[in-house]
């Protein structure tokens, strides 16, 4: 009895282990959702899918959007797309991908895209039936699905405005702390001189909040505002203008040289010629002692 | 009284296994693994005689750092080559230090940047440890001296980059020459059986702490420029392995 039981575990767990793993989707660096920007309409998004099937299933794989997952789509949803089940076995087992237009989302459906101040929550769901048991059996009752789903977010609702904490005046160059709201994911500054001219922007990731812009000019007046960008591109309006005026200002260096400091830099060569041909020389006379003694 | 004295004769009684153990005559294997250099772990303020070079008209470190010393972290290795009346040996330490200070404008006023001295002190020195007293007499002071050769780079920013003047570059390095004098005391007296298994566990023969002086002229040996020379304490760890 005890040997049946084993055998009956030994058999299942293969089963049970190509159930969890036959069928994966998946998106870059791990994220856990794929957030979709307002628009453009026909941007095209993509998501990697993984199989392990190397049997013909019961029926094509389908993938479709819905806001839960079943095994098969609702009637009436669309399909977004389709591989023939007579295709699956001989498709690769990994970097295969899906793709979608931002317009192929459900709240489309009813609606203009692109949809104005909206964040709404889909799963792009992927499902292929597989024969149950042992046998080839496709019938409704014995037939099992592999299936996995993403998390897909329409979201054209942009981030909370950023504000301008302190602008600091650094030698040729600016320093600006950003308060950044919580949704975003990248901030912008935009910095362009009081009478409109030489507008640059500079991005960096929100872990970095303060920026340090460079190559400006001393005594120019510098007009600062900031954007907040979300994951899914959407900016923020710009935050309150603020204003700096690098200034020239003397490091320790300076102040040496204004004092008369006669350094000019540079690895001291010469220096270290005349202390190796001392250590050479100690070197040499030690040496030698040592052969006059013995 | 009599219950005090017949304490103590218990005591005693009680000790004497362990004092029997330690007098033994049976042949016992040495416990000591063999000595071959030391490590050092020491810090200590220094500053840069910067504004003693000749011709200066003003006193730059000072105005700039208000006159104070650079905290100087430093790492010995050094190998005996000599253990008999002493150990002598060569000794190679590397360490750095850094000084930060606000930049001005032009007018006088604090800038929002930053201005740093940065110093990589490299040494090479020949070392002689009076020791002898101390293994031998059981006298827990060791006396020493270092001569030697010292490099050492340094480099002055300003915000976040080197400075540049000119043809003038804010980095390079300076050689000179130390003397260093410095007394260790020996800690193995304080627990001589965690010293032992010091030793037994980690190799390390002995242990001290530190106080020594250093008289260091690092000018390019008298050519003009920065001037790096320093008299200044450090203090630290030693471990003799």
């Amino acid at each position: 009895m005890r040997s049946l039981l084993i055998a009956l575990a030994l058999l299942t767990a293969p089963a049970a282990w190509s159930q969890s793993t036959a069928l994966q989707l998946s998106l870059p660096n791990n994220e856990t959702e794929l957030r979709v920007p307002k628009e453009p309409c026909d941007l095209v998004r993509s998501v990697t899918w993984a199989h392990a099937v190397t049997f013909v299933p019961c029926d094509d794989l389908r993938f479709w959007f819905a806001t839960s997952c079943g095994d098969e789509p609702p009637s009436g949803s669309d399909v977004i797309h389709t591989v023939p089940k007579a295709n699956l076995p001989g498709t690769p087992t990994t970097g295969n991908t899906v793709t979608f237009e931002v317009s192929e989302l459900p709240l489309f459906n009813d609606a203009a895209c692109p949809a104005e101040q909206k964040e709404e929550e889909y799963k792009l769901c992927a499902s292929v039936p597989v024969p149950g048991g042992l046998a080839t059996d496709c019938s409704s009752g014995s037939k099992n699905f592999h299936k996995s789903n993403v998390d897909v977010v329409y979201d054209s609702l942009p981030p909370a405005v950023p504000t301008i904490d302190n602008v600091a005046a650094l030698d040729k160059a600016l320093s600006v702390r950003v308060a950044a709201p919580e949704d975003a994911s990248r901030l912008k500054l935009q910095i362009v001189r009081a009478d409109g001219t030489g507008a640059r922007t500079v991005d960096q990731s929100v872990d970095q909040t303060l920026f340090r812009v460079e190559n400006l000019e001393n005594g120019v007046t510098y007009s600062v505002t900031a954007t907040a960008v979300d994951a899914a591109d959407n900016e923020s309006a710009p935050s309150e203008a603020q204003t700096g005026t690098p200034v020239l200002t003397r490091g320790f260096f300076d102040r040496y040289v204004e004092a008369g400091g006669q350094e000019m830099g540079g690895c001291g060569a010469a220096a270290g010629g005349l202390a190796g041909g001392w250590v050479l020389a100690i070197l040499g006379f030690w040496l030698s002692s040592r052969r006059n003694r013995s | 009284m009599s219950r005090a004295v017949a304490l103590g004769v218990v005591a005693l009684l009680g000790a004497l296994p362990s004092q029997a153990l330690e007098v033994s005559d049976a042949p016992t294997l040495s416990t000591h693994s063999p000595r071959t250099g030391a490590l050092e772990f020491k810090l200590g303020g220094y500053k840069p005689r910067i504004d003693t070079e000749a011709g200066l008209t003003d006193t730059p470190y000072a105005n700039t750092f208000g006159n104070e010393s650079m905290l100087l972290f430093e790492v010995e290795m050094q190998r005996y080559f000599f253990q008999r009346f002493g150990s002598a040996g060569v000794g190679f330490s590397a360490g750095y230090a850094e000084k930060y200070s606000d930049a001005v404008t032009e007018t006088g006023e604090l800038a929002a940047e930053k201005t740093a001295l940065k110093v990589v002190p490299l040494k090479l020195n020949a070392l002689y440890k009076f020791d002898y007293a101390a293994f031998r007499w059981g006298v827990p002071l060791v006396p020493y001296g270092k001569l030697g050769l010292i490099y050492m780079p340094w480099w002055i920013n300003k915000g976040d980059s080197t400075q540049q003047l000119d043809d003038r570059s804010g980095k390079g390095g300076r050689w000179g020459y130390g003397l260093t004098l410095g007394a260790s005391f020996l800690l193995d007296v304080l627990e001589p059986r965690l010293a032992r298994d010091f030793d037994t566990d980690l190799g390390v023969n002995h242990s001290y702490i530190f106080a020594e002086w250093t008289y260091a002229e690092v000018n390019n040996f008298g050519s003009s420029g920065l001037v790096l020379s320093s008299r200044h304490w450090m203090f630290g760890l030693a471990l003799d392995y």
